[in-house]
């Protein structure tokens, strides 16, 4: 039984937790100026949802300034979980990025708390600069390689900052948005990893088209109490990015 | 002396190459907005902005500014925008204006179809009608 137990948490901790924010355009044009948001807790290649609590704080980056999209976010039933989405019309040319930081989630398999701080990028109207700058949040991956108008199976490179700093050999989970029901040929596929350099640069190959997750997931220097006990925070700084296949 | 010219008027069109030129237009009001770039910090400057209708009759010409930037009263309701930044760079985009234009502005009841004028005065007799059944005397 002790057996039993024992590699029913290994299985569960194997799937790898992703906040997710996506849209459902990363390059706007001027024919369809509205943006929608979906925001998720999830396992992405099982499609495992969780339940999400509304975020702290939901917003969108846009030439240096944040707007709050937490008075508009709705709270969406999908497989009987919570998600929430909103959405945001863009006016003028830009690049917006659209983040969230959840509210930390308990993980008692892994005696501690978890929170993503997760973002997406999208463009407006060909206006092609400023998807490079940080949103300033506390853990956050900011893309070297442009992070929207991508093929399936370009390579992409991105920095892990924390603290505004870059993380040298930090360890980044890559998981794909997997709505195809593709199977994997064993568990440890689902999940790829790679490592930072010392410059917390890394660099994966996208092979195939829709949406990819980066989470580098980062020991926070604070903790939370829960029930009398303190507990550490896996800070994670997530990107999402959808590929598109050449026609 | 030559091959410097020769070396910048090279690296001046690599660079014009480089950028696409890119158009974005919102109406607010009865005002058009135009604003050109080639990226959002390199501003399509001084040029060109041309309105054509269905027909390719020119409905207006002006300039953008040192950002980019132009606007003027709405022309038309349906029209092209092309803007010409030089070195045979040019972007054309089919406009629906979303705002009335002037002229629009001065007929604006009769946009209002025929049959809601209809409806809208059924209401108001059969409301009057209502209260005149209520109100009335009772008989004896």
């Amino acid at each position: 039984m002790k057996i039993l137990l024992a590699s029913l948490v290994c299985a569960t901790s194997l799937l790898a937790h992703f906040q997710t924010v996506m849209t459902d355009q990363s390059v706007v044009e001027q024919k369809n100026p509205k943006v929608s948001i979906q925001y998720e807790f999830t396992h992405p290649f099982e499609q495992q949802l969780m339940n999400m609590q509304k975020p702290k704080e939901a917003g969108v980056f846009f030439e240096g300034k944040k707007t709050s999209l937490l008075p508009n976010l709705q709270s969406v039933e999908k497989n009987k979980m919570t998600t929430w989405k909103s959405d945001y019309t863009i006016k003028e040319p830009g690049v917006y990025q659209f983040y969230v930081d959840p509210m930390p989630y308990f993980e008692p398999a892994e005696d501690k708390f978890i929170r993503h701080q997760t973002k997406t990028i999208v463009d407006a109207f060909n206006s092609g600069e400023g998807w490079d700058k940080p949103v300033g949040l506390k853990a956050e991956i900011v893309p070297l390689s442009r992070p929207y108008s991508l093929y399936a199976g370009n390579l992409f490179s991105a920095k892990v900052l924390y603290k505004g700093k870059p993380v040298p050999n930090a360890e980044i989970e890559v998981e794909y948005y997997n709505t195809k029901g593709l199977k994997a040929p064993n568990d440890m596929y689902v999940t790829q990893v790679v490592k930072a350099d010392g410059n917390g640069i890394f660099h994966v190959a996208l092979p195939l088209e829709g949406w990819w997750g980066f989470a580098a997931l980062i020991d926070d220097d604070e903790k939370i109490k829960h029930e009398g006990k303190s507990y550490p925070v896996e800070l994670g700084a997530v990107l999402w990015l959808k590929t598109e296949k050449i026609q | 002396m030559i091959v410097r010219f020769l070396l910048i008027a090279f690296f001046s069109i690599s660079a014009l190459y480089a950028h696409k030129i890119n158009l974005f237009a919102y109406d607010e009001e009865g005002s058009l907005y135009v604003q050109s770039y080639f990226t959002k910090s390199a501003p399509c400057k001084q040029c060109t902005i041309l309105l054509q209708d269905s027909q390719d009759k020119e409905l207006a010409r002006f300039q953008t500014d040192d950002e980019g930037k132009a606007s003027l009263k709405l022309p038309a309701p349906h029209f092209k925008i092309t803007v010409e930044g030089g070195m045979g760079h040019q972007a054309t985009l089919d406009y629906e204006a979303k705002s009335h234009t002037k002229e629009e502005l001065k007929t604006l009841p009769a946009d209002m179809p025929l049959s809601k004028v209809a409806l809208g005065l059924a209401i108001i007799v059969f409301f009057f009608g209502a209260l005149f059944w209520i109100k009335r005397p009772a008989r004896r």
